[in-house]
């Protein structure tokens, strides 16, 4: 896997820019181009259209930086221009829809059954044998799992997870990123990482009856 | 008083600090007394590190074009509008 590229901070990164240095501008680009081509992915159809929404959204970021005035940070900033593009041009579902079950027809982020009648745990969590995050990331088998619950996530959770978890975008940008309200995100939130958790739950869950299987059983 | 499922709803607007004052209070008691709650509350803490740690950010792409990298120059290059001022 190629390690993320990692970017000095706004303030220094804008200043280079600006005094025209080519290397931070190609770092810039290698860096977020993957991300702005997954978000542009929500707006537009084609391949064709993402890259050339992609390249539109970078020319206007070169034509619109020394007006920058730093309101929010240069990555979203940059997204905001890429929706802005997107939108302009976008066949796709685009602007905000009606939220009314949130889009994604499921109920709350846990199964109801896991409670008895006065919301007391009836089936507790399954406790993980991950202590830290790194437990996690360090095991390509609850990377696997992580990945494709992911990419499983209903569309609207997906997004809002991304940007917000994996992004690190700020909850009042993706509202305005992604033109949905402060409680819709954050029900969307919840939702996406409680399917997350979920599905970790079960990795650990089936792992550790696998390991507590006898030998003979386990050898067949 | 809140009840286990309460948490499970809430657990993310906990974390994010997006909970007003008495309601994280309340929330905090419930955890004081609740394993299975603290334990849930963890996992959900866990996940969305995992997720933030960079682990899922996607490998960097090839640089910007030709194209790019023309308009670049033209706009912050040493002949590019900014130096062409004075």
């Amino acid at each position: 896997m190629v390690p993320p590229l990692v970017l000095p901070p706004d303030i220094e990164l804008i200043a280079r820019l600006k005094a025209g240095d080519q290397a931070a501008f190609s770092a810039m680009v290698r860096a977020w181009s993957p991300s702005l081509h997954r978000l542009a992915r929500n707006y537009v159809k084609t391949e064709a259209q993402v890259q050339e929404v992609v390249q539109d959204t970078w020319m206007g970021v070169v034509k619109g930086l020394a007006r920058f005035e730093g309101r929010s940070s240069l990555k979203t900033w940059v997204f905001t221009i890429l929706v802005n593009r997107s939108r302009t041009r976008g066949t796709r579902e685009a602007r905000s829809l009606p939220m009314s079950a949130l889009g994604d027809a499921d109920a709350g982020p846990m199964d109801p059954d896991r409670f008895n009648p006065n919301g007391g745990w009836a089936e507790p969590p399954f406790s993980w044998k991950a202590r830290s995050a790194d437990d996690i990331v360090t095991t390509q088998q609850a990377m696997d799992v992580l990945g494709r619950a992911i990419e499983e996530l209903p569309p609207r959770q997906r997004r809002v997870v991304t940007l917000r978890d994996i992004e690190g975008v700020e909850a009042e940008d993706v509202c305005n990123l992604l033109e949905i309200s402060e409680s819709n995100q954050r029900v969307l939130l919840h939702r996406g990482r409680s399917k997350l958790r979920a599905a970790l739950e079960r990795h650990y869950r089936s792992a550790e009856e696998e390991s507590e299987r006898p030998s003979a059983v386990r050898a067949r | 008083m809140l009840s286990c499922r309460d948490v499970t709803e809430q657990a993310s607007d906990y974390l994010d600090q997006a909970m007003p004052f008495w309601a994280r209070m309340m929330f905090r008691l419930h955890l004081g007394m609740c394993r299975h709650c603290q334990e849930l509350v963890r996992q959900l803490e866990l996940t969305t590190a995992a997720l933030g740690s960079g682990a899922f950010a996607p490998a960097p792409a090839d640089g910007p074009d030709d194209a790019l990298l023309a308009a670049f120059q033209s706009e912050f290059g040493p002949d590019g509008p900014e130096d062409s001022d004075h």
